[in-house]
């Protein structure tokens, strides 16, 4: 494992440490919250302090707490959405892949359409309709982006179906699951690519979702504090933008360009 | 032929959807109307009747799909509840503004981005800064790009104007007017083109990188063939289909793009309009607004098919 990690080049290796350092936040907010994110007893729209980091909001919110709360909520959002995208998706290829014809076509024509039509106008309609809640939102989004993993991974498996370990299983009457133990070792370096870039995607999506206003208002997410903050009437007028929108601005960057690096192909060096 | 079938299929596969999943999500209006017509909120009582009248969620499933149809048919998308208006006027006045934003947009991205792209694709390894640049653009929603670039540009240093497409009172026709939309523009578009420029300048140079190292052009290079010969007669006509296939992904996602901008600048485009159909939960304008742009989507998607065609039987 560590091997492997020295193999990476720079700025892998950086988009790791950084997204491990915010999945131990997300795991141990809890424990690093100074105050609950519901606690709305604090004055309002103070400036930052050593009692409040990064002050207060305009309800009277810790905005510390809520971006560290924020990790958690994101994060998980992304991890769960960008697991059950890649299965779904690679799944769908291989069923694909394995029967052909007219199994195939349909799924094809179906992941195709997704494809064509703007993907992320169709997952704001949808979530928009539902209840705010989040495993909406989340469920809108695998639905919606499904097509994209599938495209890809069935043009890959179906390179792999060729090989003649494949076509030998197949010869002695394998069956589907027979197939798949010998793909899997091809397929699950695949699906961990897909599942970096699946859950780039989902927080991009999410932070859309909540840039529009949709979704959870208690399940505060990175978007939505962005949201609340670009809604703040006088953010302009003094330094509050420096603690209240910067923040949790320069977090979804920073995690998102680091998932960037770490699925791209191509290393940069 | 055959792409217009397809055409077909997915129109119908959409209206499906537009129809079907609606009326399955928990918590959407027409869900809700079967169980509890108080629960929609507040509507006001024109409304519902507006709604009731489009609708009808009194008739059975496949009369109400049947009058949908005939609705669509009719250009009729339904009455919104905010604006009060019908939904087609009030996407017929919007669109102009969006689609002007996002074919301005489309035609500056992919001339800067494919010239961009061959440059140092045939330069090889020597882009990596450019690279890494782009990817980063490309990691971050347009919509933070797009408010971003809004406090920077036109709250801090009060260079442009922040919102809207012109300044208020102003008249079409009227002297200055044209330089005013300009200058509304500016900022807008900017951040469109930035935006926009990442995916078509890395697809071309990985696909020029690609034809380089094709044997043909090694070939030629031996045969003392003239360098610009090389770029444009083998490697740029070997890149112009795959190009074509990306340029329609990116005519799609510059509605998308556009539809974010216009959220953050307040341009009077669709983007304005979705905004407040969410958050006044207008039914039925969220609805025309998704009809448009899937066909939108779909035309698009068969014109370039119909191009790549022609291009296939030519050579």
């Amino acid at each position: 494992m560590l091997n492997s990690f020295k193999q990476l080049s720079k700025t892998k290796k950086a988009s790791i440490i950084i997204l491990v350092v915010f999945l131990l936040v997300a795991i141990f907010s809890k424990f690093l919250m100074p105050y609950s994110h519901e606690d709305i007893s604090h004055s309002r729209l103070l400036e930052p302090s050593k009692k409040h980091l990064l002050g207060t909001d305009e309800i009277g919110h810790d905005i510390f707490s809520l971006l560290i709360y924020g990790f958690r909520i994101t994060i998980f959002t992304a991890i769960i959405s960008g697991f059950f995208t890649t299965l779904i998706g690679t799944s769908l290829a291989y069923i694909a892949a394995y029967y052909g014809r007219s199994v195939k076509m349909i799924i094809s024509e179906i992941a195709n359409l997704f494809v064509v039509v703007p993907e992320i106008v169709m997952i704001m309609f949808f979530s928009s309709l539902a209840r705010p809640k989040l495993i909406y939102t989340i469920m809108a989004i695998v639905f919606f982006s499904w097509p994209k993993v599938y495209k890809i991974a069935l043009f890959k498996i179906m390179n792999y179906m060729e090989k003649n370990k494949v076509k030998y299983t197949l010869l002695i009457k394998g069956n589907w699951f027979d197939v798949l133990k010998k793909l899997l070792p091809d397929i699950l370096p695949l699906m961990s690519t897909f599942f970096v870039l699946q859950c780039n995607r989902a927080v991009m999506y999410e932070s859309s979702l909540s840039f529009f206003g949709i979704g959870d208002p208690l399940k505060k997410t990175w978007g939505k504090l962005i949201r609340a903050a670009l809604d703040y009437e006088d953010l302009y007028y003094d330094n509050t933008f420096l603690w209240y929108l910067i923040p949790p601005v320069l977090c979804l960057i920073l995690f998102v360009i680091s998932l960037t690096f770490l699925s791209s192909e191509n290393g940069e060096d | 032929m055959k792409s217009l079938i397809k055409c077909f299929m997915y129109m119908t596969l959409i209206i499906v959807l537009s129809f079907a999943l609606p009326r399955l999500i928990p918590g959407s209006p027409l869900f809700a109307m079967a169980e509890d017509i108080s629960s929609v909120g507040n509507m006001t009582k024109d409304a519902l009747k507006a709604f009731e009248k489009y609708y009808s969620p009194e008739l059975p499933l496949l009369e109400q799909f049947i009058k949908y149809l005939r609705n669509l048919f009719n250009l009729d998308f339904g009455y919104s509840f905010y604006y009060k208006m019908s939904v087609i006027q009030l996407i017929k006045e919007r669109v102009g503004w969006t689609f002007l934003l996002s074919f301005s947009s489309i035609v500056l991205s992919s001339i800067t981005g494919i010239f961009l792209g061959i440059k140092s694709g045939l330069k090889g390894k020597e882009s990596k800064l450019l690279v890494s640049v782009f990817m980063s653009i490309q990691a971050i929603p347009t919509f933070l790009l797009a408010a971003i670039f809004q406090i920077t540009i036109a709250y801090k240093s009060k260079l442009l104007p922040a919102t809207g497409a012109y300044t208020v009172g102003a008249r079409f026709g009227q002297s200055g007017y044209i330089l005013d939309v300009i200058e509304h523009m500016i900022l807008p578009l900017f951040v469109l083109v930035i935006s926009q420029i990442p995916p078509i300048y890395l697809f071309a140079k990985n696909s020029t990188a690609n034809v380089k190292k094709e044997q043909f052009v090694k070939m030629a290079s031996y045969l003392n063939i003239n360098k610009r010969d090389i770029y444009f007669k083998y490697i740029l006509k070997n890149i112009t289909p795959e190009l074509l296939g990306r340029l329609n992904i990116q005519f799609i996602l510059a509605i998308t793009g556009s539809i974010f901008v216009e959220a953050v600048f307040s341009y009077p485009g669709l983007g304005q309009l979705l905004r407040s159909a969410i958050s006044y939960r207008d039914y039925p304008l969220l609805q025309g607004i998704l009809l448009i742009c899937c066909t939108y989507g779909i035309i698009v998607n068969f014109i370039f098919e119909l191009i790549a065609l022609r291009n296939i039987k030519r050579c």
